[in-house]
């Protein structure tokens, strides 16, 4: 008996891509506020932080957290909370 | 001089009135003075957020208390870690996606708080208790030639390379699609731990049938069909 050959693929999957740099969830969360800001303002996100947008792309975990995000802000941008800083 | 919005609820009544602050502001807001006015303004902030942000999970007008109860938990720990504000982005957004992860992995485990990870993973069809062994040195590439030496390679891998902490982390969550959290909490450790665990695993798999002179895409094409 062996495994079923779709786990095994996504094993294999997950092998090919070993060598890509690791991002954990946490490294992802640090910078995710910023992501979403970026995406919001119609800024290349993906561009400026590159590792984060593969994170989100292949963990589950943060792109459900992420597009809740995202309509959270998106309801919250009316309200208008927000001042820039005028100094330094 | 602060200018004051009104907030407004979907259905166009007014509620309360909010204040623009600067990042600064709203964390000298929620360390002095005017503490707990930030703190009601911040909790309605978020409520909406989680409210909107949820929509596809709790429904639309659903679970409020329950929202309340994770803006609870969420306000307590943005006020705990205001140091860690790095004003990377705006105070409300650093405090909703706390609040975002506060909310979810809450609904995360309680959506998994009676799955046993062992019984799901004691339910995989493949009896762990006769391991697949693959002679070592493996074979030439040139014999890698059917889907099935594939699968028992592979296979093989599995058992006999990785820990049975990795075995037991990939099955959950890519067989039976169990969240991190949930994978971790089990686990006894957490989710940043358990993604470093998983690399390790996938470096070890490649590394494995490297060994063997295979790659990762000379697998894939046997799995074609």
């Amino acid at each position: 008996m062996h495994y079923e050959r779709d786990f095994l693929k996504m094993v294999v999957l997950a092998a090919k891509n070993a060598d890509r740099p690791l991002v954990t969830c946490d490294d992802c969360w640090e910078q995710v506020d910023q992501f979403a800001e970026m995406t919001l303002a119609g800024k290349d996100a993906g561009a400026a932080l590159p590792l984060v947008k593969e994170h989100i792309e292949k963990c589950g975990e943060c792109s459900a957290e992420f597009n809740a995000l995202l309509d959270a802000l998106r309801a919250t941008a009316r309200l208008s909370l927000f001042k820039p800083d005028t100094g330094s | 001089m602060r200018s004051l919005r009104l907030l407004f609820t979907e259905e166009g009544q007014y509620t309360h009135q909010l204040s623009e602050r600067t990042n600064q502001e709203w964390v000298d807001a929620l360390q002095g003075p005017e503490r707990e006015q930030a703190i009601e303004e911040l909790r309605l902030v978020l409520v909406r957020g989680l409210r909107f942000g949820l929509k596809g999970i709790l429904g639309r007008k659903g679970a409020i208390e329950q929202i309340e109860d994770f803006v609870q938990d969420s306000l307590l720990r943005i006020l705990d870690n205001l140091d860690s504000f790095r004003g990377e982005s705006r105070f409300t957004t650093w405090a909703q996606k706390i609040a975002m992860r506060v909310a979810f992995s809450e609904l995360r485990r309680k959506q998994w708080e009676n799955v046993s990870l062992d019984q799901l993973v004691s339910s995989d069809p493949r009896d762990s208790s006769s391991p697949v062994t693959f002679p070592d040195p493996a074979p030439d590439p040139e014999h890698i030639a059917s889907g099935r030496m594939a699968v028992e390679l592979v296979s093989s891998i599995i058992d006999n390379e990785l820990t049975e902490l990795q075995q037991t982390a990939l099955k959950a969550i890519i067989i039976h699609r169990v969240p991190m959290d949930e994978v971790a909490r089990q686990l006894g450790t957490n989710r940043n731990a358990l993604y470093k665990l998983l690399h390790d695993a996938r470096k070890k798999v490649r590394t494995e049938l490297e060994k063997r002179g295979l790659t990762p895409d000379d697998i894939l094409a046997e799995f074609e069909d």
